[in-house]
């Protein structure tokens, strides 16, 4: 049984992260078994909506009062609709205990939640891997830019990253193809900002969407972005970058890929006498079956909270609190970002322009709080989004022959309106954790996990600044009618969860190494959302799919060293 | 495209549809919870001439997925609490008897002008104050005027969600195609 159960290399986990580690690792020539808890999502078979109208939808896509009392959580969600409600994991089934108010926001499925994310894609810069040790809070980070330069370089190229040479230093400018354009008034808030603040930039919002189709590209099957903004669907194009359409399709083509669907991951099994993983254990989804499956290597990508839980259930004589937590910061100092503020307002220029047509981006506001020293009460600070849109619209006021000559009106042009979110960093805590349940477990016998996480007096300081710097700008900019709003969401809506196996530099104070490994246990990696010292402002995925290649590399490499055997 | 080409090509796709084919088992839907909504065929008349009254569509061809009484009966079951729906059906039965009482006829020999004239007054922000009515007087306005409102509303989406006037009023494609943004452009 154990033979036919062995690899070289395991990944757990089927989305983001886990599409690179399999890709990379496969195309090393190391026979990998990717697990993923849920369904298989086969690129364009399994996109039932993809191709459906508005009229085509039985409830025009709305979702049933039954539906959402159920499940309030993802209800919540701007991207969870009639069309795409089946990549979404239901509270109901899945449930979790929520010690804090905590919206988790799951896909459990091959592709897991790269079918639906936003699709930003900014890098990292040193001001962000820095800003731990500059700013005395959670552990220094043990690498630095530099260590993920040509790795970002090399997930853009295969990805497809949409943008602008911006040179702006804290979102170093990477591989892109050709950006949407941005309208003139978002043109015009650009020259603005510009004129008016120092360090503060606008620019193009990066997206990892294929605008003009590489060599690469062809070879993927993926076509050019056809500006449905249905990305949420799944594209049938393979417009946008996820892991079905690309990722894992890759690994396969190397014949090294064995993909398991439907198969829970129970824990890591540990060896005492060896000091190392040997495998996992793992319950069949459908018939609750236990199975064991080796490698030499494993790879932690199931999503940054459902990773803290296979590790903290992983425990052995060596490790009764959990797979590498020495330190006892496993399932600690998770962080997330803070997407609770808004500010909007109307352009009263431009009156005779508009735009045409549909683009899956706006314009991006760069960090730009506490970059080059600390000037505020508050740690750290947010990025934020920028748009500006000039909306058709009719009246459906009146009733009888009113109501139908103004449903049939010429389209009226409103003003423009702009609009801004925040994109803010939380800090680390300890407080902020996950933990187990000691009693209640789920259908499949797995303990319940508890999630405690909560915003601070950080964020709400942060929240202030915001909209009190926002609306500097949006006022030097003429911008009038100017609204703010804080929709106190709680944490996880922002699906941007991120922590509780931390790198460190010191196994003290950390679980992993600069390489993803944890410190006692190095052939054990992990290179999805949970490994993160801090949460910067970014929209992470770019990140973690640099750091998965890196990994997989550094993993092969000292395999075929014999380091890790 | 503009308008009145727009309704013209609409227009000439049929010269009119019997939407509300008659059931005789009147129409339901039920779900799995139990939950179950029935309009009988004289209902179905109703809501067919009130629908008629407050948004005129007879000429028009409407590729939906169901007929307007059908559309109704499914969202008001599908999006509205056990409560809410009864409030719907509490406030067709007193709209309907409204309408027969006040204008002294049926449903199939109710003018759309006196359907106008009723929703008119139903959707009309209350000009006596709530606590100088009565507790049932109170319960039978609110149900009277959701049921406007939601049946409103249904309308406008039932029309506005159609293959034809998604294509040829909003002027929506499925694939635009790459290079159809156009960052800015004269009005």
């Amino acid at each position: 049984m154990q033979k036919s159960n062995t690899y070289d290399a395991i990944v757990i986990g089927a989305g983001m992260s886990g599409g690179w580690s399999a890709k990379e690792l496969c195309e090393r020539g190391l026979k990998t078994l990717q697990i993923e808890r849920g369904k298989d999502v086969k690129h364009i078979k399994d996109y039932p909506t993809t191709n459906l109208n508005p009229w085509e939808f039985k409830h025009r896509g709305d979702i049933s009062k039954e539906v959402q009392d159920a499940n309030p959580s993802i209800s919540r969600c701007y991207a969870f609709k009639e069309d795409n409600q089946h990549f979404f994991v239901k509270d109901t089934e899945h449930p979790y205990i929520q010690d804090e108010p905590f919206d988790w926001i799951r896909g459990y499925q091959v592709g897991g939640k790269s079918l639906m994310w936003a699709r930003q894609t900014q890098r990292w810069s040193d001001f962000d891997f820095q800003g731990p040790e500059r700013d005395g809070f959670a552990v220094d980070w043990p690498i630095r830019y530099k260590d993920l330069d040509t790795w970002y370089s090399y997930v853009e190229k295969f990805a497809g990253i949409s943008g602008n040479r911006d040179g702006v230093d804290t979102v170093p400018d990477g591989e892109f193809l050709p950006a949407w354009e941005l309208n003139c008034v978002e043109k015009y808030f650009q020259s603005s900002v510009k004129k008016n603040f120092e360090n503060r930039h606008v620019i193009y919002g990066r997206c990892a969407h294929v605008t003009e189709q590489q060599e690469i590209h062809k070879q993927q099957g993926r076509g050019q972005c056809q500006n449905r903004t249905e990305c949420e669907r799944g594209c049938p194009f393979g417009g946008y970058f996820n892991a079905n359409s690309t990722t894992i399709p890759w690994a396969a083509k190397t014949g090294n890929l064995t993909l398991r669907p439907d198969a829970v991951v129970h824990s890591i099994i540990y060896d005492d006498k060896q000091n190392k993983a040997t495998g996992i254990r793992v319950i069949d989804a459908h018939t609750l079956e236990t199975t064991e499956y080796f490698a030499k290597i494993i790879f932690i990508n199931a999503g940054a909270i459902n990773t803290n839980l296979v590790l903290l259930n992983s425990k052995s004589e060596r490790y009764p609190d959990g797979l590498g937590n020495d330190s006892g910061t496993l399932g600690k100092y998770v962080a997330f970002h803070n997407y609770r503020a808004r500010i909007s307002a109307t352009c009263e220029d431009f009156s005779d322009r508009k735009t045409t047509g549909k683009r899956p981006t706006s314009a991006y506001i760069p960090r730009f709080r506490n970059v080059y020293k600390q000037e505020t009460e508050f740690l750290r600070g947010y990025a934020a989004g920028f748009s500006a849109n000039r909306w058709g619209g009719r009246s459906n006021e009146g009733i009888g022959k009113e109501l139908r000559d103004n449903l049939f009106a010429e389209a009226k042009l409103g003003p423009w309106r702009v609009g801004s979110h925040m994109m803010g960093e939380t800090i680390p805590k300890e407080s902020n954790y996950v933990s187990l349940d000691k009693e209640k477990v789920d259908k499949w016998g797995m303990p319940l996990l508890h999630i405690s996480v909560k915003y601070d007096d950080n964020d709400e300081k942060m929240i202030k600044d915001f909209h009190e710097q926002l609306t500097d700008m949006y006022e030097r900019a003429g911008f009038v009618d100017i609204q703010l709003s804080d929709d106190h969401r709680v944490p996880g809506l922002d699906i941007h969860e991120m922590g509780g196996v931390r790198m460190g530099r010191d196994p003290k104070t950390s679980v992993l190494n600069e390489w993803h490994q944890i410190h006692s246990c190095k052939n054990v990696f992990i290179t999805d959302g949970a490994c993160m010292t801090s949460t910067s402002t970014q929209n992470p995925s770019l990140t973690y799919m640099a750091m998965s290649a890196r990994a997989a590399h550094y993993a092969a490499d000292a395999l075929d060293k014999g380091l890790l055997m | 495209m503009k308008r009145r080409s727009a309704i013209r090509n609409i227009s000439a796709i049929a010269a009119g549809i019997a939407l509300f084919p008659g059931c005789s088992d009147g129409l339901k839907l039920s779900y799995e919870d139990g939950r179950e909504l029935t309009f009988d065929d004289n209902q179905q008349v109703w809501i067919e001439a009130i629908s008629e009254a407050i948004l005129p569509k007879k000429d028009l061809t409407l590729t939906t997925f169901e007929s307007f009484p059908e559309f109704v009966t499914k969202m008001i079951s599908f999006s509205k609490s056990s409560e809410d729906q009864t409030r719907f059906v509490n406030g067709y039965n007193k709209c309907t008897e409204d309408i027969k009482t006040i204008y002294k006829t049926a449903a199939d020999q109710v003018t759309p002008e006196q359907i106008v004239s009723y929703f008119e007054d139903q959707l009309k922000e209350d000009v006596i104050a709530a606590e100088k009515l009565d507790e049932d007087i109170i319960i039978d306005n609110t149900e009277k005027k959701m049921f406007c409102k939601n049946l409103r509303e249904l309308a406008i989406k039932h029309l506005t969600t159609s293959k034809e006037y998604q294509e040829q009023i909003k002027e929506y494609k499925l694939v635009p195609g790459s290079g159809t943004f156009n960052a800015c452009v004269e009005v």
